[in-house]
């Protein structure tokens, strides 16, 4: 009687989802992944928790328990919630831009223009380029003798000196500015691929629908709010998580436009460097192990959150 | 078309995916190479991050031993260039095939090492060696390696984090081995081998040393009708009157105690007592020496390399936009490569107090989990022997640990010396690096002019605690 319940279940589960037979080829078939993932990604985190209560060696493991003191310090750490901070204002930024400009250039892209492929290839291709190498550039670039500061140099009006900075302006030397001149370059790095996913979703749009949005005497630019916005909406989620995601772990740019402190005075330290360094600077394992903890957390409620703010099934579906 | 867009943008989630889940094109930590060794990043001067050994070696600068000028004593150079066995090294029983791991500094140094590695096989024909070159990051790859059992046997260990791989566990004891086999450790210079030490126990043997000296260039000095300062008030003297003479900036001065912390011990202070177990950052000879170093940056007599927009002040003093720099012995080969025709001298840092300088070391150790600990022990117990070391400095690139190997290349003759006065200059204790983070960016806020001796003191102090403390 007992193992009655189960089986009906069972037996109601296989008939909605086809037979036995093809449950097991669906799990066989995912059996790999699922176990990779289990292992590499599930189990990583179940360690890093452990590894986070205990006064953990690089070499004899374990030592002693230590409880929750290592979050105690954590959150009490004035550099973290400096690198809380600038993650924050980083993600602020770069998110909502990166997500216009990805959306901007999908849209230039899905358009019927001669060269197609090749503006899709032009905007893509910061992306697949190394974020290192395209850092150093960037750096070049910035120098308060650089590209950059060359060209608003030779131009007749320079707006960014009536912003106050001045001509040969150390841009990622500065505290002010260093951030957000990484924000501009992972903009301009990301926003290739945010076009991609957007350009994916575009594709699926019904001509349908535009249409009968132009037998109705819609225009451009309604068509692109009324129609196409609307209907991006699993996109928008989807890009908006990747790129929230993407965001919070900033690191690379970081680490090579301001070395391991995120130099100048802290400015470019981010929640994943500051790991860094308690791993392998610190050499306080236990300590970088509840960093990634408490990041893991804040990458799942800002996931949890945007769920509820576009996530759900759009009601035309 | 819709599914291929559709296929690629899911191939790419799954790209996405597979590292780590970020939207931004994330790369692994290794991959992105040291910023100091790139010479990219703005803020800092490479050879901080990037230690002496690691520092710009160039093809000239291998000068071979038999280019240095005569009246080298014969039995010195000798057997030791050629990479013929050494007579009466004490091999032990092992044999085996070994592993020596470390970062690279590039073929020229490649070259020579594998000189020392092939003498090393003469010597003790029961053993082969190669050399695994960490690409990147090497502390951080290395130290993963170790912590999970996969060790080399011997690898390199800067001194800059020996302390703290000593407290983790992953480097073994040496002085059962050193007394077992009558290793000579009084051979080395004391402040070398300390980074190596903890509790009175020896963990790793120094390879060689580099140290700071100062460079001036010649023309530039002589236009102003300079002689070359000795003492902080000549050089303060000697930067005026360079300056009035039309030279901008004449001293280029890296803000990181890497440097600055010569003048401190110049002074007769520094950041820790000779022990390591008490702050002296606090006391009046360090505070005096702080002060000296900020109006100098003040008074526009100094610059840091950022300031100049320069990597590090090698390079402005072969680009002769400074007259005067304060660099180690790495300079040389730069010089002698990528600015050949500037003409300059190395003299001692000049004294305040007491004559004083900061050297800079790696050694060779082996883990607890080394596979062939006898090899171990064989292997670097040569490459730190005298013969070993003589064949190894013979390179001409860095100067030896110990003080019964003879200096040969020119160059190095001049910075020799220091070694007689040097103090370490990092890696003093475990948790140095946090110590050092606070106080270089204390300093370089204050040679922006946004700070004061009280602030880089104020800046230091607590992290020197955390690090007594703990």
């Amino acid at each position: 009687m007992a193992a009655a319940g189960p089986a009906r279940r069972l037996t109601r589960w296989t008939s909605a989802y086809g037979g036995r037979r093809e449950i097991l080829a669906g799990y066989g078939l995912i059996a790999i992944p699922l176990l990779l993932f289990l292992v590499l990604n599930i189990g990583s985190i179940v360690f890093a928790l452990v590894i986070s209560v205990f006064e953990w060696q690089f070499r004899g493991g374990a030592q002693e328990a230590i409880g929750l003191e290592n979050y105690q310090r954590l959150l009490s750490d004035q550099t973290f919630q400096k690198a809380i901070y600038n993650v924050a204002t980083y993600a602020l930024w770069v998110v909502p831009l990166q997500m216009a400009l990805g959306l901007l250039l999908a849209v230039i892209v899905n358009a019927k223009i001669r060269g197609q492929t090749f503006f899709r290839a032009a905007f893509y291709f910061p992306a697949i380029a190394s974020s290192a190498a395209i850092t150093v550039l960037f750096i070049f670039i910035m120098q308060p003798q650089g590209l950059f500061n060359g060209i608003r140099a030779s131009l007749p009006i320079d707006p960014l000196a009536a912003l106050g900075f001045a001509p040969g302006h150390n841009w990622l030397g500065t505290a002010t500015t260093a951030l957000g001149s990484i924000m501009a370059l992972n903009i301009w790095t990301t926003s290739g691929t945010m076009m991609l996913f957007y350009l994916a979703s575009l594709q699926t749009i019904s001509r349908e629908v535009y249409e009968a949005a132009r037998i109705d005497g819609a225009n451009t630019w309604q068509t692109f709010w009324r129609i196409t916005f609307p209907l991006l909406r699993p996109a928008h989620f989807f890009v908006a998580t990747v790129s929230v995601i993407g965001a919070l772990q900033l690191f690379d740019q970081a680490y090579i436009g301001g070395g391991s402190n995120g130099d100048p005075n802290f400015s470019l330290m981010s929640i994943v460097l500051y790991l860094y360094n308690a791993a392998f600077r610190q050499f306080n394992l236990d300590y970088a192990a509840a960093v990634g903890i408490v990041l893991f957390l804040i990458i799942f409620v800002a996931t949890l959150i945007q769920r509820q703010l576009f996530g759900r099934t759009p009601s035309w579906q | 078309m819709r599914n291929r867009w559709l296929a690629a943008a899911s191939a790419t989630v799954l790209v996405l995916a597979a590292c780590g889940g970020g939207g931004t094109a994330t790369v692994a930590p290794v991959a992105t190479g040291t910023p100091g060794a790139s010479g990219a990043s703005p803020t800092e001067a490479p050879p901080t991050e990037a230690p002496p050994t690691e520092a710009p070696t160039t093809e000239a600068s291998a000068s071979p031993a038999d280019e240095s000028p005569g009246g080298e004593s014969p039995d010195v150079s000798g057997p030791a260039t050629s990479s013929g066995p050494v007579e009466g090294f004490d091999c032990g029983a092992g044999s085996g095939d070994l592993t020596l791991s470390g970062f690279s500094a590039g073929g020229v140094e490649e070259g020579i090492l594998r000189g020392v590695l092939d003498s090393f096989e003469a010597t003790c024909p029961g053993y082969t060696v190669s050399f695994e070159v960490i690409a990147g990051e090497y502390g951080p790859v290395m130290l993963t390696r170790l912590g999970s059992g996969d060790a080399p046997d011997l690898f390199y260990v800067q001194q800059g984090y020996s302390q703290d791989w000593i407290q983790q566990g992953v480097l073994q004891p040496l002085d059962d081995r050193i007394s077992a086999t009558s290793f000579d450790m009084s051979a080395f210079y004391p402040g070398y081998l300390a980074p190596f030490q903890q509790e009175a126990q020896t963990f790793g043997v120094p390879k060689d040393s580099s140290v700071l000296g100062m460079q001036t260039n010649d023309e530039m000095l002589a236009d102003a009708g300079v002689d070359i300062p000795t003492t902080v008030e000549e050089l303060q003297t000697a930067a005026q009157v360079l300056k009035e003479s039309g030279v901008d900036t004449p001293m280029c001065f890296a803000s990181e105690y890497a440097r600055a912390g010569a003048f401190l011990h110049a002074y007769g202070g520094g950041m820790l007592t000779e022990d390591a177990t008490a702050e002296l950052i606090d006391s009046p000879e360090s505070r005096e020496a702080l002060d000296w170093i900020l109006q100098m940056h003040q008074d526009g007599l100094a610059q840091n390399p950022p300031q100049m927009g320069v990597d590090w002040c090698g390079q402005a003093l072969g680009e002769e936009r400074v007259a005067i720099a304060f660099e180690g012995n790495w300079v040389g080969p730069a010089m002698s490569t990528t600015y050949p025709d500037i003409a300059y001298t190395v003299s001692p840092i000049p004294t305040g107090a007491e004559e004083a300088t900061l050297s800079f070391t790696a050694a060779y150790a082996f883990s607890p989990d080394s596979p062939n600990p006898d090899g171990s022990w064989a292997l670097l117990s040569f490459m730190t022997s005298q013969e070993g070391m003589q064949q190894w400095t013979n390179g001409g690139l860095v100067l030896p640990s110990r003080s019964d190997v003879e200096v040969q290349e020119p160059t190095l003759q001049l910075y020799a010396p220091f070694a007689e006065f040097a103090h370490p200059g990092e890696g003093l204790l475990p948790g140095w690096s946090q110590i050092q983070d606070a106080f270089n960016g204390a300093l370089r806020n204050a040679a922006d002019g946004n700070g004061t001796t009280d602030d880089i003191v104020n800046a230091t102090l607590p992290a020197i605690q955390a690090a007594l403390g703990g």
